[in-house]
Formats: C-alpha cells, structure tokens, sequence
C-alpha cells in the first residue's frame, strides 16, 4: 500500500532534516516519515540504512546505533529497545525475500560528529512500521506478558474448546459497562436520575441476556442464592449514578463520546476508550479520557506494592495517541468499578508514573518510550518478525517469557506473567510456565513432524499476509486521498446528511453517482468534513469524531446507515459533508488462525511420544488424512439401513447415508453435491439417522454429542435447520441453532436458538424486568431452562466462525458435518476438528462443490509450494482459495460420493451445466424435473404465457451481443478485484425484456412472478445499473432480485438472467470472470428459463493470462452447446443489435 | 456405530460383570474407548444406584493402580492423578455382595430394577400407551426436565401438585440402560426398525 499513498509531509521531512543538519550533536525531535532500506547487512551493534522521502526524494544515509547511542553521547540506555527491534524486522524482512523500503515514524534523531570529523544522521527513536494499526489493549498486554503476545497474537493459540465454559467475571465485566454507558446516555440527554437508573438496569440486562455463556454458566449459589458477579453488575448502579451527577455530564459542561475509534497514523495505535469527555467551552476544561474498568481485570500489578491499576497503561496510550494527533491538553482517569464502590484512578497515581516521577503536565519521552516500546515489540512478535519460521527460533524463543532479544523495559510492573489467564499454559505449550506440573507438550515446533510443520506454516503465513492487509487498512484510509479511496471504490466522498432518525441516517450526494464497492451490511465509518476547533483541521477517519455503522440500503444517489451513535452536526458557518469509509474485514482473519493452531498443538498432544520429533504415522490418523498422507477407508455403500432412515433419498443419497452410518472414528468421507441434488436434504437426512441411532446409547458420556452442522455462512445454517424443519422435525426437540436470533433468521430457524428456546426471544430481552430482584430471577431461571435444552441436544447447527460458541464448550461431537466445504478456507474449515473428540476420534463429513465458488480470500497471497508441501496434495497455484474439500479430493478421489440426481434445472439447462462443469454425469432426478417450463410454472400461478421473447422461449435462451456496437462494456472503474464494470446495453435489454414479459401477464401476477426471477451479474456496479434500469422499466420491477454471483450462490429461480457484461475489443473478461466457477453457479440457479446476455466473441478470444484459460475453455464449450441445443429447438440464440433501438419497446 | 438396537439380558450382563474378575475396578470410560468387555457407562451408573456395583466415592484409586488397560491413550488418567479430586467420584465402581449375588442369579436384576428412576419414570411413560418412538420419549423427557424448572419459578398455587417430573435427576445413559435391559428381560421391544418401543409386559 506504501506506494499508493500520497505524502503531503515530505517536505517537512526535508526541512526538519536540513535542520538537523543544522545543529550538529543536539538531538531533534522530529515526529515524520522516512523510508529506510539496510544498505548493508545489520552490523552487531549499528545498522546503517539509506533514506529517503515517503515520495522517495533521497535523504541520504542514516545509522541506528544499540542503546539510543550516537558518536558523542557520553550515555546509553541499556534497555532501549528500537536497535534490537529494528534489527529483528530487517532480518526478517530479508529472509523472506522483502525488499520493499520500510516505513519509519522517526520521532528523534541527532547529526553526530565522528571522531573522524564526519556528520552522520543517527536516528534514536522511532516506531517502525506505523501502517501496522496496534490497538491500546494489547499495550498492555505486552507488558503483562512479552511471550504471550507470542502464544496469542502470532500463533493466535486457542483455549482448548473442550474445556466448559469461563467464569462469569467477564460478563460482569461487560454489563457494567453497557449499562454504564446507557446511564450515561440517559442522563446528558434528559439529566433525570431515575431515568438514568433505568437506563443502566436496561443495559445490564441486555449484556446478561445477550451473551450465551451467561446463561450457562450462571447457577444458583449452594444456598440457592444468585451468583456474585449477577447481582453486583445490577447494585454497581447506585455508585455509577452517584459519580455521573457529580461529573461533567450532569453540568452540560461536556460533549461525550463513547467507545469511538481514535487511530494516529503516526504512532501505529488505534483504540476506543470507554469515554472521552471533550470540554464544549476548550477555555475551561481539558479533554479527559476515561477507561472504565471492572474487579474482574486482574492485570497490572505492581511488583514493589502489589497495587492493582488495570487499565492505566491504556488510559496512558490513549492520551499519547490523542496528543499525537493534535489535542494538546489530555487528562487521562481509570474508574475502577468493584462491587458497590468506583474508584477512581487519574493516571498520576499509576505505580510507572509514581516510580519514574513523570511529570504528565509536561511532555516526557518516558512516556512516549514505555508506549512505542510496546507497540514496537508487540509488530515485531506478533507479526511474526521476531522468530519468522524458523522452528528453532520459535521455540527458542519460549524459554523466557520477558524475550530478551527484543530488550525493552519489562520490569517496571510485574516481576512475574500472570500465568493464571494464560492459554499457552492451560494448552501446555509454554515452557515459561509458572506452573510447569502436567505439563506435557514441549518443544512444539522444533518436534512437530515436518509435514504438520509446513503445513501450518504454508496456511499461517497466507493468514498473517491477510491480517496484515486488514491491520493496515486504516493507515490506508488515513494516508490517501478521498479521490483515490473513492476510485479504490472503498469511500464515499461529499456526502450531504439528508436526515438523522434515532439510529438511522440517510447520506445523498445527489450530483455523483454513488459507484462504489461498498454495499448493504458493510461496516463503514462516517467522519465530519469541517474542520474542528479542537484539532484545528478536518478530522480523518478515525480521530475521534468519526462514528461507526452498518450500512442499510445503497441507492443510486443515496445511503443509509444505522449508527453506533449520532453523527455530529455541522455549525451555521460550515460546509456540512461527511465521507463514508469501509471498514469490513477487520480481525476476520483471528478464529481461522485459531483453528490452523489449534490443528498443530491438538495433533501433537494426542499422539504419547515426548521430546523427540514425531514421525508423520504417529499422529492421530485422522490428522494424517488430513495433511493428505494417509488415504481414508475404502468406502462401504452396502450398510443397510432402516426404512425411516431413508425415507425421500434417491439412490445417491442413500448411498452417501450408508457410506456415513458406516463410518469409524477418525474416517473422512467427502460427499460432492452438484447444484441443486439435494445436499441440504441429505445433511437433515444424516442428523434424523445419526441422531435417531443415538438418543438411547448407554455409552456416550454427557460431554459426547451425536452431530454437529458446521456450515461457511449463516444462510446455509438455516437452510439446514429448515430443511430438517421440513422433512425430518421429530429432530428439532434436540436441535439448537447456534447463535442469537439474527434479522436475517426465518421463524422456525429462530425458534431453535437457544436463548429463545429457553424462554428469552428478542422482545423479551429488549425490555429488563421492573426491578433488579425480578431480572436476576429471571436470569437464573432462564439459565437452567437453557441448561437443560443443552443438556438433552442432540444435534447443533453453527457457522465455522462460531464452533467456539459458548453452546458448544465442553462439547465434543461422534460426527461433524461441514457443509458448503468447498466454499471454506482451509484454516476455517479446521474449525470443525476442533470439535471432534480428543485425537480426532470422530467421524468427519465434508459436504461441498469445489466446481462451485472457492472461497472469499480478501488479499490473496501466492507462495510457491515448496517440497513437503508437495508431499501433501499442496500444488503450484494453490492459496487459501483452495478448499480443504478441493485439496483432499483431488488427493483422494476415491474418498467421495458425488451426487448426480438433481432437483432444479429442466433437461436442457441441467444438460448445459453438466457437459460444461460436470463431464455429463449430472441428470434430472425425474421427469417432472426434466420436462418443467415456463408455461408449467406460469400455469401453476394459473397464468398464460405472454407473448414475446421471454415468454416464448425454449429453456434457454442467449441474446449475442458480438454484433452490437452499443453494447460494449465501460472499462475498469475500480483498482480493485471487483473491476466495478458496467454495461448500459446490457442492462437496459435486461430491462426492457422484463418488462415487456411482465406487460403480458394481469397485474395481479407480477409479485409472484418477480418473486421467481432474478438477475445476476458478476459485478457489484453493473447490478446497481440493472436496478435502476429495471425500476425504471417497469414499477413492478423494483423489487426484483439483483445480485453478484457470489451472492447467488445456493438460490434458486424459476428464470434466471445472466448479464456477462465485458464486452469489449481486447476481449477482456476480467479476474471475475476467470474463475469459471462462477459461471457454473450463475448458470445453474435457474428452473426453467435461462437467458445469458453477452459477448461471445469476448469471452472466446485468446486469453490473455494463464489463469484465464480454463475459464475460456468453459465459456467456448458453453457457447458450443447452446448451438447444439439450439439445433434441437431447446434453445434459441439472437443477435441483439437490431433486437432493441433505444426509445423503443420490445 | 453399531446399528442395532440395543438390547442387554439379564443373563448377559451377569456373566460380563463376572468376567471382570473379584477386585477389580471398572470404570465409566473404557467404553468410552471401546475397550472390548466394558461395560457401557450407562449400565454402570444404573447398577450403582441400584446397588449392584458400588461406585467410588472416596480414596479412588489411580488408573495405574488398578493396572487400567487404556492409560496410554486415556485422555481422563490426568482426572485421577489430581490431588483435589473434583468430579472423581462415582466414576469408578467395583463388585459388592449385592453383585455377587446378581452373578450367581441373574433374575435379582429382574427384581431391582423397577426401584431405578428410570424404570419409573419409564412406566409412567408406558402406563399412558403402549408404543413411544424413541423421539417421542426423548421429548417427553426433556419437556418433564422444563416443567419442573417451570413449577419451582412460578408462584406457589397450592392445589396443582402434579409431579410433572420423576425425581430422577436425568442421566440419558441411565435411561438408555434401563431401556436395553428392560427389553433384555423382554418387557419392551424395539419396533420400526428400532425406531420405536412397544410394551410388552408392564413391570409397575
């Protein structure tokens, strides 16, 4: 991204350069920009870089000498960390072959005057790499402890989701502070005390109620009283409230803010802190920042007094950040919430500040050292930096908690890590353990079996590339232009505030189109653009001001957004415009990296052999099959099964339920489900038999559950559930949808959550009892119903993001189902393992397509496989978009079952599908299926078919655009994999095809039939076109469905229309295009009709890259069958240049 | 998996625990693990309340101590090994006189098993009708288990007294037990294909 960005401080830079220069031997601070490259390889003790300008005008040579020194200087800091740091990375860096400059923020720097009488620049404090965003919890928990943030944050180590549920302090925890916050609310807005009472018992309850875990964990006391941390979040009220009318807010002398993003570009930090209180007078107040903080935190700890100040080395990275970005004065209180009392803590009284005597009224480089110490150290381990993947290093590395070879001044608070909350420790891994007994896993890396080892290192690294991409995203958003960003298609600029309702706001810009990638569901930040008293400029996203939220609905010239909180408004005097920024993305990579360690640590746990390197064959075999080095068992069909099992099974199905019922611990099956052959109905089809078998076992232990449903998205986890609903509901008394209820949820899928299913649906949860006695009743009478619904399930139906929900703690499960495999990244799909009991024991099904949509991977990252890789079935061309389901099946072709029977498509479209896509083993799974038209579909509506193309056509049905000069494509918008193009012509024949179709049927049809038809097109900017076209055409025809294929993917309409939309000379067909799976799921949605419109000459033309051939091959075969099936009347091709002159009607 | 229904004679389950030899320990979870001869944790739980085995509640002994076959691969060894010993008791078992004599005279089982819990509950179940499929009773249970949670919330009425739940605490491999043996003493048998229980002789 470095390249992209613009450097409006250069010349800054270049200035304060010269200046140093200037005044030789007197160190500078200097806060700006440099681009570095090691001009040579990093010396013991010195490493000499060349400089240069963030737009790469040339400052010369520079030297970053050990301990802070520099020629002259009589002092050294021994335990400065930025020499061993920066040596680190740059190490790093070089043996991962990356050359690219490297960013630093130099804050302080000296010319020094060698004994030989040269002047050299030396830089003596500075953050590297400042685009890598580090967030002010993890400042802290550096400092706790330097070798977690190893185990935690570059490993990204899971606590073993076999262990129950955690205590209930957390929870506590978070109900304060939600209520807390309501209260808060409350009171600025109407400074009634009671309302505010009421507030804070709202947002107690609805933290209780919203997290799972709370209601199974939360028990009656022994005495038959409710727990602890239960009742103290509701008593906590009474000193909450007495401290907010003592404050700022009760005087209206304050502008709040809660848990607002603030990010500095500068010092690599982002954070949200509880409260920031901005004076609304600047003369009369400091802007104070407060962190609000709950008994349960049991971090920083003073060695010396054993004083507890959690939360005070974020508070004190906070205010560094907001300084940084140019609030100059900054209080900083810690309110530290314990039963019925809050204390609170200003940021003097911290045992660091205390003990270092800083004077906070005063700028201090201490300060600035103790939070750029952190931060520097944390981007070095936690991104992998420090150890790279050496197995040596790694485990070199774990032998002393306080990882000396970054240096650093660690001792200032505990002369211990709280080993306690550690999960390297309850998983056994860290050899620094306080606690060393039971522990029995060591040297992890150095004795992983070298195809575990790679295995995880090939997946880890890709994983790392993606966060990396998301942790620099609002350095990205900061650093480059609104113009660029909006041509990025990832910000909306010049937006007006059309109006503010509650927690909705509508944005119009009504001159400029809204083209962008943003789109319904994303989350997106809106900032002010006026400028700011207290900055004295206009904020960028992040600094404060800017407030989060979801976007609701896209339009042309419009944009509604639901709101975190209010967005502020302008003054009289001022430019009220606002730019919008997405911010989708961040952190999603985490819980797949939990799932690749978690493989690599449970692996090796399971197998007995201590302190030598394990062989391969050791592992689980499970695992073996897994990394691709052991072929599955043979599989068996000829399982009999009892009549109930197989009930509304074609012969495929039955084959796959017997090949399942078959199944032994630690087998893998693989079952490929074409579009529409009934995956879904053979997943409810395993659960009633898997789950039938095993209701009366006399052996499962309590913790062993018959079934789990893992599936990529939520959609398909409630077409799981609905379809076992459907056919097989004598299941659904066992069943729990994982989860809360979503907006997105059906009825019946909600109804099998399970805190509706324990008593508390939504409504219930939106409105807190009248008292706090009734609310805590209520609470532990919900969590035993909820207890026992989870004691007595059989099955549970989850996402992959979710296999470590709090339903599913302690839970281990005989057979884990994955379906939409093929759509899951391979980390992700490693979810599922977690769930298997101890040494993967248990039977595991993969339910996928791999000639379907791969998975989404935002920033793609390709590495060359090196050999062991090769070993595993890893080939060249391969990244996280390759399936685990892809991988094993071309590993193991004869570990599946692929379903041929289909459900949806008539004879000719089915024909065109599995002739392309399926080598013609796909057929209709009767002859209803393969007879089914139009005039069947129209009939059953009790509708005539209307006259013209539409309503005449053979099954398929392709308009040719080749001829066409007004139907070529608008070239590239975006810099982007979504190339955002668009195709007029195209649209409005879609357009006006439809609605002349809909012309031809009596009104009182067109709901039902729009509601069966739907429009796709791979890209995001010609479908916002298509809906303007279409809602124009014909009123009827707002409301019509309009997607992205991806977004297709599992659906299913009576007529689909396919707009390819490139068309143009070169025959560019696009990175959206060449994956010509997608072409597969666009065609295939259809029942009935299907109508492609495009340019064959485009997508036949020679490719253009290697990785378009396939998909050129695919679109030839297309074409070539159409014509076959046009010589045979089920289809019909026309030219559409003269089918449609614009200002007509078809 | 096995696909039979399961089934546990009298006579069958006498001569297993005899094959266990005088001292010997067993314990819930070599089934767990498939150790061919264990006996299935559910059996094991219901003969303990019965008292034909008696569990262990104090001064259990190591796995290793009772020479168990499957400590290399037992994931739960580490459970015995802790001095605090939470969560030990009642998983491991060992003969009585009681079991002896069920040994020597299987029919004892016959006589016992109506004082279990689940046997009760079952013939409340199988007094109301005559054939349940193993869902409908798996429902019916956990729908008892709700409504005692229900009864003990809402305020005290003073007429309905009801029991709406056995006062058995609700282990399912107990009641899956009670299931297999009851129809080993052919007072139950499995139909549809083992989807289904049909009364054969009432034992209330």
């Amino acid at each position: 991204m470095a390249q992209m960005t613009t450097s409006p401080t250069s010349s800054r830079t270049l200035d304060l350069w010269h200046h140093l220069r200037m005044r030789c031997g007197e160190p500078q601070w200097l806060d700006v920009p440099i681009l570095v490259e090691p001009i040579r390889e990093p010396e013991p003790h010195r490493i000499i870089l060349q400089a240069k300008t963030e737009d790469g005008r040339d400052l010369g040579s520079c030297i970053v000498y050990a301990h802070e020194w520099y020629p002259g200087c009589t002092t050294q800091n021994p335990f400065s960390h930025y020499f061993p740091v920066l040596r680190h990375v740059l190490d790093a860096r070089l043996r991962r072959k990356e050359h690219e400059p490297l960013l630093l923020q130099v804050l302080k720097a000296v010319c020094a005057r060698t004994k030989r009488g040269h002047e050299q620049i030396v830089l003596l404090k500075f953050i590297v790499a400042p685009e890598y965003t580090v967030t002010g919890r993890f400042i802290e928990d550096l400092y706790n402890c330097p070798l977690k943030v190893l185990f935690e944050r570059f490993l990204v180590l899971p606590r073993d989701s076999r262990e129950p549920a955690p205590y209930l302090g957390e929870v506590r925890g978070r109900a304060v502070h939600t209520g807390y916050r309501r209260a808060l609310v409350e009171y600025a807005r109407t400074q009634d005390p009671d309302r505010a009472a009421q507030a804070y018992r709202a947002g107690v309850w609805r933290e209780w109620t919203r997290t799972l875990q709370t209601l199974l964990a939360t028990h009656k006391t022994r005495d038959g009283g409710a727990p602890r941390d239960l009742v103290e979040s509701f008593t906590a009220a009474g000193a909450i409230l007495e401290q907010i009318s003592a404050g700022g807010v009760a005087s209206g002398t304050v502008e709040l803010y809660l848990e607002r993003l603030f990010y500095s570009a500068t010092r690599g930090l982002s954070g949200r802190a509880d409260r920031v209180e901005v004076p609304r007078d600047p003369t009369t107040g400091r802007l104070c920042i407060a962190e609000v903080k709950t008994q349960s935190s049991v971090r920083e700890r003073d060695p010396l007094t054993g004083e507890r100040f959690p939360g005070g080395l974020q508070a004190l990275a906070y205010r560094e950040l907001l300084q940084s970005l140019g609030f100059r004065e900054v209080d900083a209180v810690v309110e530290l919430v314990d039963g019925k009392n809050i204390v609170t803590k200003p940021l003097g009284d911290h045992p660091i500040v205390r003990r270092l005597r800083l004077d906070l009224a005063k700028p201090d480089e201490r300060i600035i050292d103790l939070i750029i110490q952190a931060r520097n150290v944390y981007y070095c381990v936690a991104s992998g930096l420090f150890t790279g993947y050496d197995r040596y290093r790694l485990d070199n590395a774990t032998r002393n908690w306080r990882l000396p070879d970054v240096s650093g001044q660690f001792d200032l608070l505990n002369d211990r890590p709280p080993c306690r909350t550690c999960v390297a420790r309850q998983r056994q891994v860290c050899p620094s353990s306080r606690d060393r007994e039971g522990r029995t896993l060591e040297g992890l890396f150095r004795y992983a079996p070298p195809p575990l080892f790679s295995y995880w290192v090939w997946f880890h690294r890709q994983l790392k590339a993606e966060e990396r991409a998301e942790r620099e995203l609002l350095f990205h958003l900061v650093h480059t232009s609104p113009d660029i960003l909006e041509r990025e298609g990832i910000t909306l600029a010049d937006l007006r505030l059309e109006r503010q309702d509650g927690r909705f706001a509508t944005f119009v810009r009504p001159q400029r189109r809204l083209d962008t990638r943003i789109r319904e569901d994303d989350i997106v930040l809106i900032t002010p653009q006026w400028s700011d008293h207290l900055l004295g400029r206009v904020p960028r996203p992040g600094e404060l001001f800017s407030v989060q939220g979801r976007v609701v609905d896209l339009q042309e010239f419009a944009l509604q957004v639901e709101l975190d909180d209010r967005v502020p408004l302008t003054a009289h005097d001022q430019e009220p415009t606002y730019r919008v920024d997405q911010l989708t993305g961040f952190d999603m990579r985490a819980w797949q990296l939990e799932g690749l360690a978690d493989f690599l640590v449970s692996a090796m746990v399971a197998t007995p052999v201590r302190g030598r390197m394990l062989r391969w064959s050791e592992l689980p075999p499970l695992a073996q099959t897994i990394l691709g080095l052991r072929q599955p068992v043979s599989i068996r069909t000829d399982t009999p099964l009892p009549t109930w099992a197989t009930l509304g099974l074609n012969a495929a199905q039955r084959r796959a339920l017997a090949a399942v019922a078959a199944l032994a611990p630690g087998d893998l099956l693989l079952i490929q489900g074409p579009p529409g052959t009934g995956k879904t109905a053979l997943i409810a089809a395993m659960v009633r038999f898997l789950v039938g078998r095993a209701l009366f076992d006399p052996v499962r232990s309590p913790e062993r559950r018959p079934v789990l449903v893992l599936t990529n998205t939520h959609r398909a986890a409630n077409e799981v559930v609905l379809k076992i609903a459907q056919t097989a509901p004598e299941v659904l008394p066992f069943l729990v949808r994982v989860g809360s209820e979503r907006e997105d949820m059906e009825e019946d899928v909600a109804a099998q959550t399970l805190p509706t299913r324990s008593g508390l649906p939504p409504e219930r949860r939106r409105q807190p009892p009248g008292s706090d006695d009734e609310a805590i009743e209520t609470l532990l009478v919900t969590s035993e119903r909820a207890q026992i619904i989870r004691e007595h399930a059989a099955v549970f139906v989850a996402t992959l993001g979710s296999a470590d929900a709090a339903e599913l703690r302690g839970l281990t499960f005989e057979t884990v189902i994955v379906d939409e495999a093929a759509q899951a990244t391979e980390p992700a799909f490693l979810q599922a393992l977690r769930r298997l009991p101890f040494g993967y024991r248990g039977r595991l099904v993969l339910v996928g397509d791999e000639n379907q949509l791969p998975p989404v991977v935002m920033t793609p990252t390709v590495l060359e496989p090196w050999a062991d890789l090769e070993r595993l079935g890893i080939l060249r061309g391969d990244s996280l978009r390759t399936s685990a389901f892809e991988r094993l099946h071309r590993r193991y072709p004869l570990a599946c079952i692929r379903l041929t029977e289909q459900y949806r498509m008539n004879g000719p479209i089915c024909e065109l599908v599995s002739h392309v896509f399926y080598e013609d083993a796909l057929r209709p799974a009767d002859e209803r299926v393969a007879e089914r038209r139009l005039t069947h579909w129209l009939a059953e509506l009790g509708a005539d078919p209307p006259a013209g193309l539409l309503g005449q056509s053979p099954p398929i049905l392709y308009l040719d655009t080749s001829d066409d000069p007004l139907a070529r494509d608008s070239g590239a918008l975006f810099q982007a994999d979504d190339e955002g193009r668009a195709n007029e012509r195209e649209a409005e024949l879609v357009a006006q095809l439809l609605a002349a179709f809909l012309r031809g049927l009596p009104e009182r049809f067109h709901q039902k039939v729009i509601e069966q038809i739907g429009v796709i097109s791979p890209y995001r900017r010609q479908n916002t076109l298509l809906r303007q076209r279409l809602a124009r055409a014909h009123p009827s025809l707002a409301d019509l469905r309009v997607d992205t294929v991806d977004r297709f993917q599992g659906g299913e309409r009576e007529v689909i229309i396919v707009s390819l939309v490139n068309s143009n000379s070169e025959g560019v067909i696009g990175s959206l295009h060449a994956e010509w799976r997608r072409l597969n799921v666009a065609l295939s949605r259809a029942r009935s009709l299907l109508v492609l419109i495009g340019d064959r000459r485009t997508f036949t033309a020679p490719e253009h890259a290697d990785d378009e051939t396939e998909a050129r091959e695919r679109f030839r075969r297309v074409f070539a069958r159409i014509e076959e099936l046009a010589r045979r009347g089920e289809a019909c091709i026309i030219p559409t240049r003269d089918l449609f002159v614009p200002g007509e009607q078809l | 998996m096995t696909l039979d229904a399961p089934c546990l004679s009298p006579a069958a389950l006498a001569s297993q625990l005899a094959a266990f030899g005088e001292n010997s320990i067993m314990c819930v979870h070599q089934a767990e693990l498939e150790y061919p001869g264990a006996l299935a944790p559910g059996v094991l739980l219901l003969l303990g309340r019965i008292n034909l085995l008696r569990p262990l509640t104090r001064r259990i002994p190591r796995c290793y101590e009772h020479n168990c076959p499957l400590t290399t691969r037992c994931p739960y060894t580490r459970d015995f090994e802790d001095k605090d010993g939470r969560g030990k008791g009642g998983r491991k078992f060992q003969l009585t006189t009681e079991s002896r004599a069920f040994i020597r005279r299987p029919e004892l089982l016959a006589e016992c098993l109506p004082q279990h819990p689940a046997a009760q509950w079952l013939g409340q179940r199988f007094a109301e009708r005559r054939i349940w499929s193993c869902f409908e009773l798996a429902e019916r249970w956990l729908t008892d288990a709700l409504a005692v949670v229900d009864r003990a919330a809402a305020p005290v009425s003073g007429t309905d007294k009801t029991p709406t739940q056995p006062d058995f605490e609700g282990s399912r491999r107990e009641l899956a037990a009670c299931l297999a043996i009851l129809v080993g003493l052919g007072w139950l048998r499995w139909e549809q294909d083992g989807r289904a229980l049909q009364l054969i002789r009432p034992w209330w």
